[in-house]
């Protein structure tokens, strides 16, 4: 399986006097399995990038395509149960909505048509996944949590909508160093499982550390290779900002 | 906070480290008066700030900016945000003029100071932010994580800032940082974890401290190879991949 982004571009205030284009004829191939960072300073795009790559906005040229496709559930209830593609917000808060962290977990795959107890070992194996104490955590609020507990309830809702690929934008931000580099450390071993994970970053050094490839978005295209230090991507930014 | 003491001295510069919910950003809103103790006190030029007939007092010499910059914006453009401080604290309006225009100047701000708050990048919000708490002329500046939300880039354009601030303005600096980098490079470092000041020193000490270093979850190999290294921003020498 492949996420293919083929010369997307996206504008917003399209046709308006204040219209700023972001994405301009942007490709990129994530694999399965393989961890992928797009590294860009603020303002460049990257939330963006994340929305068109998870189809919660629409490229206005090129195309975002999975690759080979699989039966997406259209309305919500769909059979297969599982999404193609999944985003984590930058902050955690902005995407609960839930009482309790088991409700906020069991969202998406009960929107998917699970039900019962495989709803139950849905969520309590996404929050394990992400070394959480299912038992202990599942009844509290999710905004009540320490912000690396909120980050990985974050990332286990979206994990139990079993996604192919999932996009996480700033995942450390507000993280200390030792939760920051816990968390990367997950996302490696997720990605070793077979889910792509896709991470949008301005933290160099992490994402030289733990990606197989790094993307260097700037001016709203990609360049890519798998093996830039992090010396070549501040060359980038400061070349091409 | 449990039993913290600490003195910030005149034109000093100091960070507060410590992992997430350790209590460090409490702390600072305890110095900045913004929190009041239950117990013990906290004082500023002598000041106690449980007093609230001193409110107005210990905001004339306390400043605190956050995180977020996009949550501190109270103006339209980047003129009258600056003049806002001020004008609230009752300066006069030649003062205020006089005020803004030294921020636009000191922070090289002034092609910017007709335009919206928005349309500027992180970097140059905060910059706008601390213009704006300097020109109330505080003797104190709490920053509150102020680089978290910044790419290295901003970020390092930040922390010279504060040091101008500090050597030019004799500005005292409390700067929360969770980049460990930052806080090796200043003089002296505060360390909180579980609510108490567990370290209080140079970073040389830090560094020798196995025990802080540990209670503080900061890897000694992690910390000699980069997080409390230098920042590692190097100049355009390496070309842009295509």
């Amino acid at each position: 399986m492949e996420l293919v982004l083929r010369e997307v571009g996206f504008s917003y205030d399209r046709g308006l006097p204040t219209e700023k284009a972001v994405l301009r004829s942007l490709s990129l191939r994530v694999r399965a399995g393989e961890f992928v960072s797009v590294v860009g300073r603020t303002g460049s795009g990257k939330t963006t990038l994340g929305l068109v790559m998870a189809g919660l906005l629409k490229p206005q040229s090129g195309e975002v395509t999975v690759r080979p496709e699989r039966p997406e559930p259209s309305d919500g209830h769909g059979v297969t149960g599982r999404l193609n593609v999944v985003m984590v917000f930058q902050v955690p808060e902005s995407q609960f909505f839930e009482e309790d962290v088991f409700s906020e977990v069991a969202f998406g795959p009960s929107r998917l048509g699970i039900k019962g107890e495989e709803l139950s070992t849905r969520v309590f194996s996404s929050l394990e996944r992400l070394g959480l104490d299912a038992a202990r955590i599942s009844r509290r609020s999710p905004i009540r949590l320490s912000e690396g507990e909120k980050r990985k309830v974050a990332i286990a809702s979206a994990l139990s909508c079993e996604p192919l690929f999932l996009i996480l934008d700033e995942p450390t931000i507000s993280l200390d160093w030792q939760a920051s580099t816990h968390l990367l450390s997950l996302l490696r071993r997720l990605a070793d499982s077979g889910v792509s994970v896709i991470v949008m970053t301005h933290e160099v050094e992490h994402a030289v550390r733990y990606s197989d490839g790094l993307a260097v978005l700037s001016r709203g295209t990609l360049s890519a290779s798998c093996r830039l230090t992090a010396d070549d991507v501040y060359g980038c930014w400061k070349e091409r900002g | 906070m449990k039993d913290a003491s600490l003195t910030v001295r005149e034109r000093e510069v100091l960070a507060v480290i410590g992992r997430n919910a350790s209590g460090k950003s409490t702390l600072s809103k305890l110095a900045a008066g913004i929190l009041t103790p239950e117990r013990g006190v906290a004082t500023v030029d002598g000041l106690d700030t449980r007093d609230e007939r001193l409110g107005l007092e210990v905001r004339r010499r306390v400043a605190f900016l956050q995180q977020n910059p996009e949550s501190q914006f109270v103006s339209v453009t980047v003129e009258r945000e600056i003049a806002s401080g001020p004008e609230n604290l009752g300066f006069t309006a030649a003062d205020t003029r006089a005020a803004v225009g030294d921020m636009l100047d000191f922070f090289g701000l002034v092609e910017l100071r007709k335009c919206p708050p928005s349309a500027l990048s992180a970097g140059q919000m905060q910059k706008v932010l601390l213009a704006s708490l300097l020109a109330m002329k505080p003797a104190y500046l709490v920053l509150d994580e102020p680089t978290s939300y910044l790419d290295p880039i901003e970020r390092d354009a930040v922390s010279r800032e504060v040091k101008r601030i500090s050597q030019s303005l004799g500005t005292s600096v409390v700067w929360v940082t969770q980049f460990l980098y930052e806080a090796a490079a200043l003089p002296r470092i505060i360390a909180v974890a579980d609510g108490r000041v567990c370290f209080d020193g140079a970073v040389a000490g830090l560094q020798d401290d196995a025990a802080t270093l540990a209670l503080l979850g900061i890897d000694i190999t992690e910390l000699r190879q980069d997080s409390l290294g230098t920042p590692r921003l190097p100049g355009a020498r390496s070309r842009c991949p295509r």
